[in-house]
């Protein structure tokens, strides 16, 4: 009974979203702000994977909506539209983050000294973020921020929607569009990358604490 | 060492994904191996890291819309792309580089024509050629074909030196 209930609203979801995508490209203008207004969290929640600051993240969400508006002819209603404009916001962020400088490589030099405090702390304690005052979470976010801006583009989206996002494999396919063992070649790839950079910070400060002490 | 190093493993798949058994394989060989230790720490600190950059999101402001909504409009106004337009921009830059090369062109042949008949008029107007050997022996009507008689001649003119010498 509950499989059928969640079916029909599917299918009802799927109708609505038919009909909303008929009305824009008759060129009603309410309809694209329906469409901005559903679906902006979502596309928010990508591009903000993939920036900081509130400008880019906003800049990047309006190229989206741009880009559906424009595409919206092509949209077959094989799959829902919320994924559909995901993946298009997932390319998006790909090839603005693509076309930015990536940074090399992280080292701890380059680490501020909250981060580097940071750092010295969880090598004391293990890493649990639930123990962690604001103050300390916004400086994990720009530590995970500069490890992940080393890693290119598509690798980091695959990592972050994987490990942070929590979603599956399949998820990600659907998001990307790419094959299954794409997806964990990239995951695999960036996770290593990511963990080799922790490692060298925890050997780089230790060499940086043994200079100290002698 | 009781197993292999596990890093591959930590890199596979997302830490919170490993199996019980992974779990106690992973931990049974860190007690054991240093490197794997530290490679396990960075592991689970950017695991961590991770996370809590994912989950620092940004929210569209009740602005965006609105925002979105204006870009659109603009975007809209604009005229469509048509090569008439196009052409009517750039024909004038079009029109002066052909210009330009017309001219170029006229140059060319002005100066080639100039020059050209002093340099090359007496190879052209004799067309009579001489070849070295027609100018040393005095015969210009050489053929590489000898007759008998000339052969014969020319062994015993060549054999009545050789015996003179003798």
């Amino acid at each position: 009974m509950a499989l059928a209930g969640a079916v029909l609203d599917r299918l009802h979801e799927q109708t609505s979203e038919i009909a909303l995508v008929e009305q824009a490209r008759q060129g009603d203008e309410a309809a694209f702000e329906e469409i901005v207004q559903r679906y902006s969290p979502r596309v928010f929640r990508i591009a903000s994977q993939f920036f900081r600051r509130r400008e880019a993240v906003e800049d990047a969400a309006q190229e989206v909506f741009l880009k559906v508006f424009t595409q919206l002819a092509s949209y077959e209603g094989r799959g829902s539209l919320e994924g559909w404009i995901s993946r298009i916001a997932t390319n998006t962020c790909i090839n603005t983050l693509r076309s930015s400088n990536r940074r090399p490589e992280a080292t701890i030099s380059e680490l501020t000294n909250d981060e580097n405090d940071w750092l010295a702390q969880r090598l004391i304690e293990a890493a649990d973020s639930r123990q962690q005052s604001a103050e300390d979470n916004l400086i994990a976010v720009n530590l995970a921020e500069k490890l992940l801006a080393m890693v290119p583009a598509e690798d980091r989206m695959v990592l972050t929607l994987m490990d942070g996002e929590e979603m599956s494999v399949k998820d990600v396919v659907d998001v990307t569009g790419w094959s299954e063992s794409k997806v964990k070649m990239r995951a695999m790839r960036a996770r290593q990358r990511v963990r080799q950079a922790v490692e060298n910070l925890f050997k780089s400060r230790k060499n940086v604490e043994s200079a100290g002490r002698s | 060492m009781k197993t292999e190093h596990i890093t591959n493993l930590l890199d596979e798949r997302p830490l919170a994904d490993l199996q019980d058994s992974e779990r106690a394989a992973i931990e049974s060989h860190i007690a054991d191996c240093a490197a794997c230790l530290q490679a396990y720490r960075a592991a689970e600190l950017s695991a961590s890291l991770i996370r809590q950059r994912a989950a620092a999101t940004i929210e569209p402001t009740p602005f965006f819309k609105t925002r979105v909504m204006a870009a659109w409009r603009e975007r809209q106004a604009e005229p469509p792309f048509s090569f008439a337009a196009v052409w009517r921009t750039a024909r004038a830059m079009v029109a002066s580089m052909i210009a330009v090369v017309m001219i170029l062109v006229a140059l060319n042949f002005y100066v080639s024509n100039s020059r050209l008949p002093a340099t090359t008029e007496p190879l052209a107007a004799n067309d009579t050629f001489y070849s070295t050997e027609s100018v040393i022996l005095g015969n210009s009507d050489l053929s590489d074909e000898l007759t008998d008689s000339e052969v014969l001649n020319t062994l015993y003119e060549s054999s009545g030196r050789y015996g003179d010498y003798k």
